[in-house]
Parts: structure tokens; C-alpha cells; sequence
């Protein structure tokens, strides 16, 4: 008997605090969810820039990339090619990246979100005024 | 009360467990700073603040997360309990993009302004992107299958000037600014790139820091700051980088690029371009046609495999995993592994894939991680080296090992291919495309009955094509296969070519097909290597021939038949198929071979049956012993040999007909189907002898006959001596409402390419209504001690 006043009284003491819960002030939901931006995207096309300060930044924008072909031009055998990575805001401003180490958080395949104007992603990363070192990609 | 308690302890649950999303927002600060704040959002709206960060792939994504409730000193506050990582499921391991409708594609040629040389007129531009077959256009329209319309929005018809020099373009970007060159020429001539259209480029050369680049192109689409505003473009850049592509247009290298805008990435090996099933793995198909150039070599691309043909949204997949599948075009299987998945499909059939060497079931492995390349040319026959996806694919008979499943391909044509993923069981072998094997010193018995074998299968020798590569020879070769072979041959080859970086070598491959071998372990050398006496045999074979007992053994039951029995046995090792049927002395085997072209075999790996009423006595795995269904068949040939020929006669009866397998003892006119190949000549074959006795004429005035005296071929109309070696006579002849067709030679070789002959050219002596034959030279085609085929030279026809 005594253990079911205890039971009940733990009871009260929870749907007290759920109702305290529910009827605290509510905060008000920004009208877009921005991911922390504490660097200003660079304003300049391209990336060839002096380096600057590393500094930690989350952006939102678009994976681009450039892949180039080459050849042997006297057999005509393909012989490799590289792949240039890209950033880009979606402002005509677009930066170099490196993912190399960057951890993977997308719902979809990698593949689906490069060159793909639906399909913006957030990159948080380092940025040293040339290269956008990528820690996590995500959407 | 106890039931009040359970409902207070869930009551409590649900106050504390809490699901919701992870939402959050940023107040910047005019010092620079910034603050964060996340919240776990409610169903009803409520904002619970989160007492720690949650994972940034969690924010404002909506997808749902559990959490729970947790009392700080500042008050109460939620925690995400269960974040979920991002769940990949195999369907989401394969991307899917599709890609449909008009695609809008600008076509440039653009000069450097240092370079003022022109390779090509615009008419030739023009057909390289958008001409007739093949074409740039028409490639992807028909890859595509006809889900996209390559639609030209605007042809530079000059060759524009770019106001920077080859070196210029290396000081900075140089993709992005001859791109930003050439819009802003077509905006100074009034035209304006709609957003979200393709741009390709034809360069007369290439910037100079770019040596041997060939071509550039963004994956997908890249953003670009134009007079008239933002547009999304995807762009290619084809450089010229030899002066033959002016003779010999280069079809690939555009097509490739193009493939780049539509989001694909090489498709290599480890190396990017290492694949030849494919456009996006770049190795070369030069192939002389007569198009929109003239008659001259084209450089036409390899056809699309199906990872790609998936992403695109113009190929499906059948299903996943074991199973007996039949694949065609555009469709295959896959295989889940812990990275991603396999992809298994056959690549034939196809207005651009006609122009690959082979057919073939190709294996690719489609990674999930995040990177650049994600679809890789598995290889699967462990040939290692710069260039190996020629060599490395599937052939019929052909089995691997992928992803921990065994695949085997059994069938094919020119569009489809059966293949079985895990096992394959005899049910799955009937009418599986197939090679037969005797022994050398088999008794013709034994022999014959691979006639009945060969009802039961497709001979393979029709659907293959062994090449040698330029590098490797001079010219492709045609050749006349052989499909039915002696245990001590050195069999026909199929050639594939591979690099190993320093040059073309060819990697021979044992004639393609399921191998039928046929006689038992102490006749037939295969068979013994396969299911030796006295042990099981390879993959566990549980049945073995026991020679102290004298019987066939169950390995695991200790069970042994002494007579009237036989074993049919699938068994995949290494990288082939076989199928072994022998019996305890010949007639069992022959009985086996009957019992597989007269009854429904079961899906076991393998069976010992009772040759008598062909029941099953022991199956492996078990569970199929009992009465077999045997539908029956009407045989409309027959092979008819010499008791005592030599096993090559009878083998050559088996790439003669599949039918009934007599000896010549056994013949009953009577009973003799509508066709009856008498396979040997008349020194060893009774049947043959009465039709075409030696030293005469033969039956209906046939004039071709073996002279004794002169040891070959005599023509009676003449009295001429055709040859004494290395030929043979091939006859039919219409006897009583029966077609007989002779089939022999000097020797037993000959009788089998007399057989190989008539499988191959006989269709017009088969066909005819009245007499005919003729004697024929042949001489085996072969390379470096590899056979390859078989040629031949008419002496003599009747009449």
C-alpha cells in the first residue's frame, strides 16, 4: 500500500512537470533554419586568394566539381584525369574544397547533390581564404 | 492494483520520453560573435531547449528523433537520446537522378586568340555533336532509350575568338574563364544561355598548362554570373589534342564529356578509365563505318553500363541476391555488400554496344562512401594490370565468386542472359549453352552419349567470337568453332586482350560454356580431376565412384549401387561451370545423358538415379529421391556411330546432331527418326558402309568414296584422287521418306570437322530435297598454339 502512494506520488510529481512544460512561454521559430554563420562568405570569384587566418565556418551553398580528361595523344589511350571540388553560394561565388576528411552526413546518395541546384547542402569546414577544408557535409 | 501500476510506469515513460525534431537559429552580434540556440520541437509546437548541441545533421532537417528529458539548475531541458545516423538502405546505395524531356545543348568552337588555326569546319563540329549515327545526340538519345532529346538551342556557326591567349587561361581558372569568355561572346551577339541548358565547347587547342588534357567538364551543373543575371549551366570543353580526329572523328571523347554534365564519373578499375563497357571508362572502340563523314574510322562510345543507365533513371534492376535471373537490356541484379552493392548485368544487345568485342555478364561495384568516383569495374577473373576490364567479365559457362555469392551465366543470346546468383542446380543447367567433353579412350558408348546431351543444351559455338586485339594481331578472325571435344584436346580459345602498361598481351580463355563432361573417372580425365574415385568430389559432390566396392558411393549415408545406376552432378569450381553425367559402365552413362534429355531434373546440385526407370535413388542437397517426371521427348535426329569406332568419331556425332545416340549395331530403319547422321566412314561404321562402300560408287550414284587402295577420297566421275588427308565427305541422301546424312573422313579429326561443317555451312546441303555432297579440305586456324577455329575449301560438290 505504502509502495503505491510512492508510485503515485513520483506520478504527480512528473505530470506537474510536463504541464509546467507545456505551458511555458513558447519560443518562436526563426523563419529559416540558418545554420551558425560566423564567417561572411568570400565575395570574390574563384578561390585563387592570399591565404588568410584559418577560420571555422558553416556554409550553405552547392557542390560543384570539374573533372579533366587526358591522353596519350600517340596511342589515343585515355591515361587519368583529376577531379577539381568546388563550393559554391549560390551568388556567383564559388571556392575551392577539399572533403578528403570531411565526415558525410547526407540522406542521399554523394553523387546525387554535386552540380545539383535542388539539392543545397551545409558544409562545415575551415576556411583559410583558398581552400574550404570540409569537416562535415551535411543537408 | 498490479495493472495500475503498469499503467502508471507507462504514464511515466511517455512523460519522460520525448520525440520530436531538432530545430535551432543564430543571433549574430555586432562584435562579430554569434550564439546558437537548438531546441527539440514538439508535435503540438512546443520548443524544449536542448541542454547540449545535437548533430549538426540532425538541424532542421524534419526527420524525426527521440530524446529525453533532463533537469539542470536552470531548469528542464531535452537531450537527443537516439540520433539517427542516416540509414542506408541498398536502394539508397544506388543513386537515382533521373534525367528526361529536352536537354537544351549550345554548341561553340572556340579559338584561343594566340592560336589562330582551325581543325575542323562547322559542318563537322556540327555532326560530331548533333550529326546522324553516331553522334554525340545520338548516342545519349539512344542510351537513354529515348527518355531524353538532345535538342540543339544554338550552333556558333564561326569559329569566336577568346580574348585571352593559352597561357592566359593557365594565370587563373582556366574552365571557369573560357566559360565566362564564351557566354559573354554569345551575349555581345545577342544570345543568352537559358538557365539550367548545356554548353559545349570545341577548343582548336588547349590552354598550355594543360598538356595532354583531352577534354573538361563539370558534373553536373555550376553556377555562373552572367550581364543577363544568374544562370545554372553544365559545361564541356573538348580540347584538340591530335591532329587524326580530323580524318577520324572522335565520337568518345564528346559523348564522355557529356556524360560528365549528367552528373556521371569514371567508371574505372582503379584506374579512372578502365572500363570498355562504358562511355565513362574511355577506352577506345575505333570502328570503320560509313556516316556523316564517309567511310572512315569513327571512335564510337562503349554503350552505358547499368549503375549509370540506373542514376540516369533508364535502367532497372529485376532483383537482389540469389536467385535465377534472366537479364536483359537496361535491367540486371544486385548484390548488397557492407560498402554498397554489386551490380551484376549483360551487356550484347545494343546500338552501341554491337560495336564491343564481346558479350558478356559484367560485375560493377557501387560504393555508398562520399566520394567522387562511385561506380567501379569489378574484376572477376583476377587478371591484374594497367588496362583489364576487356578481359574481366562473364562468358557463358563462365562463375566467380562476388560479394560471397557464386555467379554463373548459362545462357545468352544476343540481348539476354540467364544467370544465377548462389548455386546453380540442375534444373537450372537445362538449356544452358554448352560444351561437350569425352574421353580419349572412352568407349564409343560412352561417347554417343553425348548426343543425348547435347538435346538437352545449346551448343555455345554460335554466340561466340574470339578477337585478337590490333595490338595483339592484325585483324579480328572469323572462325567456324568447335564445340565437342576430347578430355586430351587442346581446346579452342576464346581471346581476350588486357595491358599490363607495357603493352597488349591476350588472355585465352578455354572455349566458353557450361561443360558437359560425359563418362565416368576412370574414362574421362576431367570428370576424375572433378569427382575423383574413392573421395568427394569438388564443392562437397557427396557421390563418387568407389572402385573396392565397384559402385557409385553416397559419402554421407555410406550407401553404394553396384549397377544399373549413374550420377548427374552440377559443379561450379574455379571460374567455370560443369555438368558431369556417368554411370557405372557405358549404357549407364548413356541412360544418364537419356534421363536428362527426356525428364525434369530436379533443383539439386546433384542425383544418383537408377538407369533403369530413372528414379531418383539419392539427391544432394537431399529431399528429391523418388520417381522423376519425364515428360518424354520425340527425337527428329539421330546419331548413329561404329560400336567400335574411336571416341573422336562419336564426338564428332555429337557436334553433329542432338538426337538419339545409336551404334550402328542398334539400327532399326524402321524405327530411325527423319534425319539420322551416320558420323564415321565405312571402315568403321556398318551404317555408313551400306550407303558409301569403299572402292565404289555409293547410294543413288553418290561418286565420293574411300579408296582402299589409295588411302582418301576418290571422285568416281572422274577417277580422280581428291586428297588423303585432312578432308572429309559430307551426303545426304533421301531413302525412304529418311534423310541420311553422311558424315566422315580420313580420319576421326576429319569426321569431326565434317560435323563441325555441317554445323556450320551444311545449311544448304541439309536443306536440299534431292542427292547431294560434297568433299571438303579444311585445316585448324590457331596462334601460338591456341586453336581458334577451323577453315575450310570445297574440292568436290555432286551434282
Amino acid at each position: 500500500m505504502k509502495f503505491g502512494f510512492l508510485v503515485l506520488a513520483v506520478v504527480v510529481a512528473l505530470v506537474v512537470a510536463a504541464v509546467l512544460l507545456v505551458s511555458a512561454p513558447h519560443e518562436s521559430t526563426p523563419h529559416t533554419q540558418q545554420p551558425p554563420q560566423n564567417n561572411s562568405p568570400p565575395t570574390t570569384q574563384q578561390t585563387d586568394k592570399t591565404p588568410q587566418q584559418p577560420v571555422e565556418v558553416t556554409w550553405r551553398g552547392y557542390i560543384y566539381a570539374v573533372v579533366v580528361d587526358f591522353v596519350d595523344p600517340t596511342t589515343g589511350r585515355m591515361t587519368g584525369g583529376y577531379t577539381k571540388w568546388f563550393f559554391g553560394f549560390g551568388n556567383g561565388t564559388t571556392v575551392r574544397l577539399d572533403f578528403a576528411d570531411a565526415a558525410v552526413r547526407l540522406r542521399d546518395h554523394f553523387a546525387i547533390y554535386v552540380g545539383n541546384p535542388d539539392r543545397p547542402v551545409y558544409v562545415r569546414g575551415v576556411w583559410n581564404g583558398t581552400v574550404l577544408r570540409a569537416l562535415e557535409i551535411y543537408d | 492494483m498490479t495493472k495500475a501500476l503498469f499503467v502508471l510506469l507507462a504514464l511515466g515513460w511517455l512523460v519522460f520520453a520525448l520525440s520530436g525534431y531538432v530545430v535551432g537559429y543564430v543571433v549574430d552580434y555586432e562584435n562579430g560573435s554569434s550564439a546558437t540556440y537548438y531546441f527539440l520541437g514538439l508535435d503540438n509546437g512546443t520548443l524544449i531547449p536542448l541542454v547540449e548541441p545535437p548533430p549538426h545533421y540532425l538541424v532542421g532537417t524534419g526527420e524525426r528523433v527521440e530524446a529525453e528529458l533532463v533537469f539542470t539548475e536552470v531548469g528542464v531541458g531535452a537531450r537527443v537520446s537516439a540520433p539517427r545516423e542516416p540509414t542506408l538502405t541498398p536502394a539508397l546505395t544506388i543513386p537515382s537522378q533521373p534525367v528526361s524531356g529536352s536537354l537544351l545543348v549550345t554548341l561553340v568552337a572556340a579559338k584561343f586568340a594566340d592560336v589562330s588555326f582551325e581543325p575542323y569546319n562547322m559542318s563537322y563540329i556540327h555532326d560530331l555533336a548533333f550529326g546522324p549515327f553516331p553522334s554525340m545526340r545520338h548516342f545519349w538519345e539512344s542510351a537513354s532509350n529515348g527518355a531524353v532529346i538532345i535538342r540543339p538551342y544554338y550552333i556558333h556557326w564561326d569559329w569566336a575568338t577568346l580574348p585571352r591567349t593559352q597561357a592566359d587561361y593557365c594565370n587563373t581558372s582556366f574552365f571557369y574563364n573560357i566559360t565566362i569568355d564564351v557566354i559573354n561572346i554569345l551575349y555581345s551577339e545577342g544570345i543568352r544561355l537559358p538557365s539550367y541548358s548545356y554548353l559545349i565547347i570545341i577548343l582548336n587547342y588547349r590552354p598550355t598548362c594543360l598538356g595532354g588534357a583531352i577534354g573538361a567538364a563539370t558534373l553536373g551543373f555550376w553556377e555562373f554570373d552572367t550581364p543577363y543575371g544568374r544562370i545554372w549551366l553544365a559545361v564541356s570543353q573538348v580540347y584538340h589534342y591530335t591532329n587524326y580526329t580530323r580524318y577520324n572523328p572522335d565520337l568518345l571523347v564528346i559523348s564522355h564529356e557529356f556524360g560528365h554534365n549528367l552528373r556521371l564519373h569514371h567508371a574505372g578499375t582503379g584506374a579512372d578509365y578502365d572500363n570498355y563497357w562504358d562511355v565513362m571508362g574511355n577506352l577506345r572502340l575505333w570502328r570503320r563505318l560509313n556516316s556523316w563523314f564517309g567511310v572512315t574510322n569513327y571512335c564510337v562510345p562503349n554503350g552505358l553500363t547499368l549503375p549509370h543507365l540506373y542514376f540516369l533513371g533508364w535502367g532497372s534492376f529485376v532483383g537482389s541476391g540469389v536467385g535465377v535471373w534472366l537479364l536483359g537490356p537496361r535491367s540486371g541484379v544486385y548484390i548488397p555488400a557492407s560498402f554498397g552493392v554489386y551490380t551484376v548485368e549483360y551487356k550484347c544487345g545494343g546500338v552501341y554496344e554491337q560495336f564491343l568485342d564481346w558479350c558478356g555478364v559484367v560485375v560493377h561495384r557501387v560504393s555508398s562512401s562520399a566520394s567522387g568516383r562511385w561506380v567501379f569495374f569489378h574484376t572477376v577473373l583476377n587478371v591484374t594490370g594497367a588496362i583489364v576490364s576487356p578481359v574481366n567479365f562473364l562468358d557463358v559457362g563462365q562463375s566467380a565468386w562476388v560479394a560471397g555469392q557464386r555467379v554463373s551465366v548459362l545462357w545468352r543470346n544476343s540481348t539476354h542472359a540467364k544467370v544465377v546468383v548462389g548455386l546453380p542446380t540442375l534444373a537450372d543447367v537445362v538449356g544452358a549453352n554448352a560444351t561437350f567433353l569425352v574421353g580419349s579412350g572412352a568407349a564409343t558408348i560412352d561417347s554417343v552419349a553425348a548426343v543425348y546431351a547435347r538435346t538437352v543444351f545449346s551448343p555455345t559455338a554460335t554466340f561466340t567470337f574470339p578477337v585478337f586485339h590490333f595490338g595483339v594481331s592484325n585483324s579480328r578472325m572469323l572462325f567456324n568453332p568447335l564445340f565437342a571435344y576430347l578430355d586430351d584436346e587442346q581446346w579452342l580459345t576464346q581471346v581476350r586482350y588486357y595491358s599490363t602498361g607495357s603493352g597488349w598481351r591476350y588472355y585465352p580463355v578455354r572455349y566458353p560454356g557450361v561443360v558437359v563432361s560425359v563418362g565416368g573417372p576412370l574414362a574421362n580425365s576431367l570428370t576424375r580431376a572433378l569427382n575423383p574415385p574413392n573421395q568427394p568430389g569438388a564443392g562437397g559432390l557427396p557421390f563418387y565412384y568407389d572402385t573396392a566396392a565397384g559402385g557409385i558411393r553416397d559419402a554421407r549415408t555410406g550407401q553404394v549401387w553396384r549397377s544399373r545406376a549413374a550420377v548427374v552432378a552440377v559443379v561450379p569450381n574455379e571460374s567455370r561451370v560443369y555438368v558431369l553425367v556417368w554411370g557405372i559402365d557405358g549404357e549407364d552413362t548413356r541412360r544418364a545423358a537419356r534421363w536428362l534429355a527426356e525428364c525434369a531434373p530436379p533443383r539439386a546440385y546433384a542425383v544418383v538415379i537408377n538407369t533403369t526407370d530413372f528414379r531418383v535413388l539419392a539427391s544432394w542437397p537431399s529431399g528429391f529421391v523418388g520417381a522423376s517426371v519425364c515428360p518424354g521427348a520425340v527425337y527428329t535426329a539421330a546419331a548413329v556411330v561404329g560400336a567400335d569406332a574411336a571416341s573422336i568419331d562419336a564426338v564428332g556425332a555429337a557436334m553433329a546432331a542432338g538426337g538419339l545416340g545409336l551404334l550402328d549395331s542398334e539400327v532399326v530403319f524402321g524405327d530411325l527418326p527423319p534425319y539420322v547422321f551416320s558420323v564415321g566412314g565405312p571402315l568403321a561404321n556398318s551404317f555408313t558402309r551400306l550407303y558409301n562402300p569403299t572402292d565404289g560408287l555409293g547410294f543413288g550414284g553418290l561418286p565420293f568414296y574411300y579408296s582402299t587402295s589409295q588411302g582418301g577420297i576418290m571422285d568416281g566421275r572422274t577417277g580422280a584422287l581428291l586428297c588423303t588427308s585432312s578432308c572429309f565427305v559430307v551426303a545426304k541422301l533421301i531413302d525412304r521418306g529418311r534423310a541420311v546424312v553422311l558424315v566422315w573422313g580420313i580420319e576421326g579429326h576429319d569426321t569431326r570437322a565434317a560435323a563441325a561443317y555441317l554445323h556450320h555451312h551444311g545449311r544448304t546441303l541439309l536443306d536440299s530435297r534431292s542427292n547431294t555432297a560434297r568433299v571438303v579440305r579444311w585445316s585448324y586456324l590457331s596462334r601460338d598454339g591456341y586453336r581458334y577455329g577451323v577453315d575450310f575449301t570445297t574440292l568436290a560438290t555432286w551434282p
